[in-house]
């Protein structure tokens, strides 16, 4: 375990060192408040630290607070050292935001005791956080695919909708179906589907950008939103994902399943004043046309006074679309 | 220093032995087996320490009479609270007093003190360092 000794003179420090080593911690040291703050603000910072409190610059009780002020980095355990005992310091000392508090010299016993306490501290502030992030996780993912949940997806689209008009990028929103994912429950079974529902998933989320978006709009349907597009790629984008299911075959029990989806896509250019639900809609709405194409094909939204009329992407843009007759 | 870590242990620990029990300086001015218990009876790292000691502890005297003659007392305070930590560590117990007292004096800004009680720490130092050296060098020989 990495522990922080931040204390100025030299022969302290060294006794501090010696006695961590021995105690089995792995010592980074600093001179003064200034480099102990930036120790413990950098990546993978150590989660232990025994401050001095009068030092050079900012002292042990000054790092206490501007740590405690800091939202952004995991924990610390912090402990002040110091020659001061009275109860007043003492007080003082803890309220700046130290956890514990230690008068030199130290004692060896002492201290790897009160180490030991914060390492207790520490392993149960990580459980803790391990259990909120697994329930945010829950809350905002769905279970059977690991997929943005409905709700969050559409907060998501409606953030990046309000980006893409601000940023004047181009986002592209699909609402993607698998073909006849009824059949496929009817005949096989809802545990098949579910494993269907799973693979789908996770192809579609593979074949995008690590900052799009993928989640489940519910049942069989997906929505996607890819981000910041390059127009002149969007299409073939689109294809891609298309082609992510149709190409390879999803091994299911008793059979290798042959499965494919349908897509519609609106683009934020073509609904430059439209807010994330109107957008959605125009993408479902081109889904059913691609439904009505003949499925396993990509159908683009049309311009709002042709609602309804939503094209075969290649009419749009120079880019061949896969279309089963 | 490097030849110094290069005693076995088993030397150091006959001379250590050889020098605690014929010290000329009291249980009340150093306290060699306190110190000693708080490195774990390690030789070679008590005298490491001690040449610290012996290198840093005029440094830091001296830095606390500049500040004093310049009248910069907060300054000597914090001279007085480094030397104080130092003695402490190393067991000198009565020395670290003297710098106890510089420090509260210093920082209540009672100059009359500061000086009575630098010049008391000064004596005091004086007469550690030398034990402190004759220490290492019955060591090394």
């Amino acid at each position: 375990l990495k522990i922080l000794v931040a204390e100025d003179d030299a022969l302290s420090r060294t006794l501090l060192e010696r006695t961590l080593h021995r105690a089995g911690y792995e010592v980074i040291s600093a001179v003064n408040g200034t480099a102990a703050i930036e120790e413990l603000t950098k990546d993978d910072p150590p989660r232990l630290a025994l401050l001095d409190w009068v030092m050079p610059g900012k002292d042990g009780v000054e790092v206490c607070r501007e740590m405690r002020r800091r939202k952004d980095q995991p924990y610390a355990y912090l402990i002040l050292l110091s020659s001061r005992e009275s109860k007043e310091d003492i007080v003082q000392g803890l309220e700046s935001g130290a956890d514990d508090y230690l008068t030199k010299p130290f004692d060896g016993d002492e201290l790897k005791a009160r180490l030991r306490v914060g390492e207790r501290i520490l392993e149960l502030e990580d459980r803790l956080v391990e259990a909120r992030e697994g329930m945010r996780f829950q809350a905002t993912h769905d279970p059977l695919t690991s997929l943005w949940s409905r709700g969050v997806i559409v907060e998501l689209i409606t953030r990046e909708v309000e980006r893409s008009h601000r940023e004047k990028s181009l986002i592209a929103v699909m609402m993607c179906d698998i073909d006849h994912f009824k059949s496929v429950n009817d005949k096989y079974g809802h545990l098949v589907g579910d494993d269907v529902l799973r693979e789908v998933s996770r192809r579609l989320q593979n074949s995008v950008r690590s900052y799009d978006m993928v989640g489940r709009f519910g049942g069989e349907e997906f929505i996607i939103v890819l981000n910041k597009c390059d127009p002149s790629s969007v299409i073939s984008r689109a294809e891609n994902l298309r082609n992510s299911i149709a190409a390879k075959l999803i091994q299911a029990s008793p059979n290798p399943l042959q499965i494919t989806v349908s897509l519609g896509m609106a683009l934020s250019s073509e609904f430059p004043t439209s807010s994330a639900d109107e957008l959605i809609y125009a993408a479902d709405q081109a889904l059913y046309a691609a439904k009505a194409a003949g499925r396993n094909c990509i159908r683009l939204a049309a311009l709002p006074n042709q609602r309804g009329k939503a094209k075969p992407a290649e009419e749009t843009l120079p880019t061949e679309i896969h279309v089963i007759p | 220093m490097a030849s110094l870590l290069l005693l076995s242990s088993q030397t150091m620990g006959v001379a250590m032995h050889a020098y605690l029990s014929k010290s000329p300086l009291s249980v009340d001015e150093w306290d060699r087996q306190e110190l000693l218990d708080r490195v774990d009876s390690d030789q070679i790292f008590f005298c490491e320490l001690l040449v610290m000691f012996r290198d840093d502890g005029p440094v830091s005297l001296k830095s606390a009479e500049d500040c004093l003659q310049k009248g910069d007392l907060l300054g000597l305070s914090r001279a007085a609270h480094t030397i104080k930590g130092m003695l402490r560590n190393l067991a000198m117990h009565r020395a670290a007093e003297l710098a106890d007292a510089l420090e509260k004096s210093a920082g209540e800004s009672h100059l009359g003190d500061s000086e009575k009680n630098l010049a008391e720490l000064k004596s005091s130092m004086e007469k550690i360092l030398p034990a402190v050296e004759s220490h290492l060098s019955g060591v090394h020989a």
